[in-house]
């Protein structure tokens, strides 16, 4: 399957420290290869600051697959192809796939201070009663939800004369089901601010409740991203948020995606990926904005 | 050839009271023009300046480069770093050490200065490089001294920059344009007078009188671009000087423009990977900006 976000377990709060002894090392020059690896195979990008994460976290891996060390790993994953299981397995440990509110500050921030506005001014401009924002591979509805957050908290006025359209679609049910009932463990608002967790949530035994007035600003569809023909009849997009999905597709099928998401969305509209992810030699087709550490894929004028 | 009011270039004439480059620096300037000025003949010229070369050897060690041996001469120090870093380095060090000897006014933020400074200099000659451009080491020291007209304008008229700054921040005007409401010329001019009173070659002169429109440049216009594009990279990421960017489009820049005109290979950068860099980069900044410092 080509579409399967495997949720990784939380990362182990203390165990870091007793999984680097017993792991090998990873040299400078071993991260920098693996580093470079994985980025051609998913188009994501490791920072050197996660060295030791990214220690913790392989070590299980190598023990799992039999690996005696990194070098070895590399190896392997210069040999596979996107479908290899391990690829799949090395991607979940190195990428933290778990979702949850709030996710990359730098990102949100961009959002609101700049893309929502000049979207809404956009679509004012353009003539168009709403504002259309697509969450793909939206799994629990995190994102579609902080997205209707932010609009809530940030843009009340504005909403109100141009309201806002906001669509999740992931591929797997089970998810969206979850996204429907709309209950999260503590953990996935760790990042969320204070003032709006107790606003938007109400905690109920161990777990917190999203509002309705949040859950109903979203509509949640099952779509396979690599649908075309689905995916056209959703209509065109102002803004596009897709983090941490496309890594997990092969090139073939990244270009598929990204093209068709490029035709959904209107001229002017933007695209997000996830914000270590890259698009180069996926598309030529967007213009890169830059914003306070984050990166924003523009469909140019026209 | 600057568009300097008159006043201004009076003003302007007293500088060397105020500042002047050490002798290496302007000797090495020398041999820097003279194409054929040879590995020994720099280190010569060098070496009559015990504490830059003290400094030099401890800026090659730093992690920055990543040399697996002690460097601990310099002649050792040319072979590995290159003829353009080391000039790059003696330039950057002497600049540094004029200009820091100066006390700045209370709203010039001299840390801030310095780091954007160095970011922007570090940054060009990555850029530089992922970009196969030929430059002679110019685009760092450019990188480096690019808002050199700044220091210039917070020494001789404080009271004035301060206003400046002040109302270019009350108004949400760019700094560049209060300057021209007050002064009639920016700091890009101030600069780059600056430097060719000092005899910098004319690549830098031209790079930091353009540093805000490329596309003015007549010669060097890449090399324009390039420091433009570091600087607003800088910027972005949060270490402008004057205010920072928070939204810019690359790909519709003149400076990508410029840049595609002479690079029609252009696309194939990894802007991304460029961009996912940085953070490393700004890092290395930080530490030769350390090590130049102490």
């Amino acid at each position: 399957m080509i579409w399967n976000r495997t949720r990784l377990a939380q990362e182990p709060k203390n165990g870091t420290a007793s999984l680097e002894k017993t792991s090998p090392a990873l040299e400078p020059a071993v991260f920098q290869e693996l580093r470079d690896v994985l980025y051609n195979l998913s188009g994501i990008y490791l920072n050197e600051k996660k060295v030791h994460l990214l220690q913790a976290r392989l070590a299980p891996v190598l023990k799992q697959e039999g690996l005696a060390d990194y070098t070895e790993l590399i190896h392997r994953l210069k040999a596979a192809t996107h479908t290899d299981p391990l690829v799949n397995r090395v991607l979940d440990a190195v990428v933290v796939a778990e979702s949850s509110f709030f996710r990359n500050k730098p990102q949100l921030d961009a959002l609101v201070n700049a893309i929502l506005p000049e979207l809404f001014e956009n679509a004012r401009q353009a003539g168009r009663g709403k504002l259309r924002i697509l969450s793909a591979g939206c799994s629990g509805g995190e994102e579609p939800y902080t997205v209707a957050i932010l609009l809530r908290h940030h843009f009340e006025e504005l909403i109100k004369q141009m309201p806002v359209e906001l669509v999740g679609i992931d591929i797997s049910n089970r998810l969206l089901d979850q996204a429907r009932q709309g209950r999260y463990p503590e953990f996935s608002l760790k990042d969320v601010p204070q003032a709006l967790r107790s606003r938007y949530f109400q905690k109920e035994g161990v777990q917190f409740v999203l509002s309705p007035e949040i859950r109903n600003m979203v509509r949640l569809r099952q779509v396979n991203l690599l649908d075309r023909d689905q995916l056209f009849r959703m209509g065109h997009f102002d803004l596009i948020l897709c983090r941490n999905v496309l890594l997990y597709f092969h090139k073939e099928a990244k270009i598929q995606a990204v093209n068709t998401m490029y035709d959904m969305l209107y001229p002017q509209g933007y695209l997000l990926v996830g914000y270590s992810e890259s698009l180069h030699g996926i598309s030529r087709a967007f213009e890169i904005v830059l914003f306070p550490k984050a990166i924003g894929y523009r469909k140019a004028e026209g | 050839m600057m568009t300097i009011p008159k006043e201004m270039a009076t003003h302007l004439r007293k500088i060397d009271t105020i500042a002047t480059l050490p002798n290496v620096a302007t000797e090495v300037l020398d041999t820097l023009r003279n194409a054929s000025a040879s590995m020994r003949h720099i280190a010569t010229v060098i070496e009559k300046d015990p504490s830059i070369t003290t400094k030099i050897l401890k800026v090659s060690n730093s992690p920055v480069w990543g040399f697996a041996r002690r460097v601990d001469n310099l002649q050792r120090a040319l072979v590995l770093l290159g003829l353009k870093q080391v000039t790059n380095i003696v330039i950057s060090i002497s600049l540094y050490s004029t200009f820091a000897k100066l006390k700045p006014n209370a709203r010039f933020n001299r840390e801030q200065f310095w780091f954007h400074s160095f970011g922007t200099a570090q940054l060009s000659r990555k850029l530089a490089r992922k970009l196969n451009l030929n430059f002679m080491g110019e685009e760092f020291v450019a990188g480096l001294i690019h808002d050199v007209g700044k220091i210039v304008l917070d020494q001789f008229m404080p009271d004035t920059f301060t206003q400046i700054l002040e109302y270019s921040q009350a108004s949400g005007k760019p700094l560049i344009e209060a300057e021209k409401d007050f002064l009639h010329c920016t700091h890009a001019d101030i600069g780059a007078w600056l430097l060719s009173h000092w005899h910098f070659p004319d690549p830098i002169v031209e790079a930091v009188h353009f540093h805000h429109f490329p596309r003015r440049a007549s010669q060097h216009r890449e090399l324009a671009a390039v420091v433009h594009l570091a600087e607003v990279l800088c910027e972005v990421w949060g270490i402008g000087f004057d205010g920072d960017v928070q939204k810019y489009n690359v790909h519709a820049s003149p400076a990508w423009t410029i840049l595609k005109q002479t690079n029609p290979q252009l696309y194939q950068l990894d802007l991304e990977r460029f961009l996912f860099e940085l953070s490393t980069e700004m890092e290395k900044a930080k530490l030769l900006k350390q090590m130049i410092e102490d």
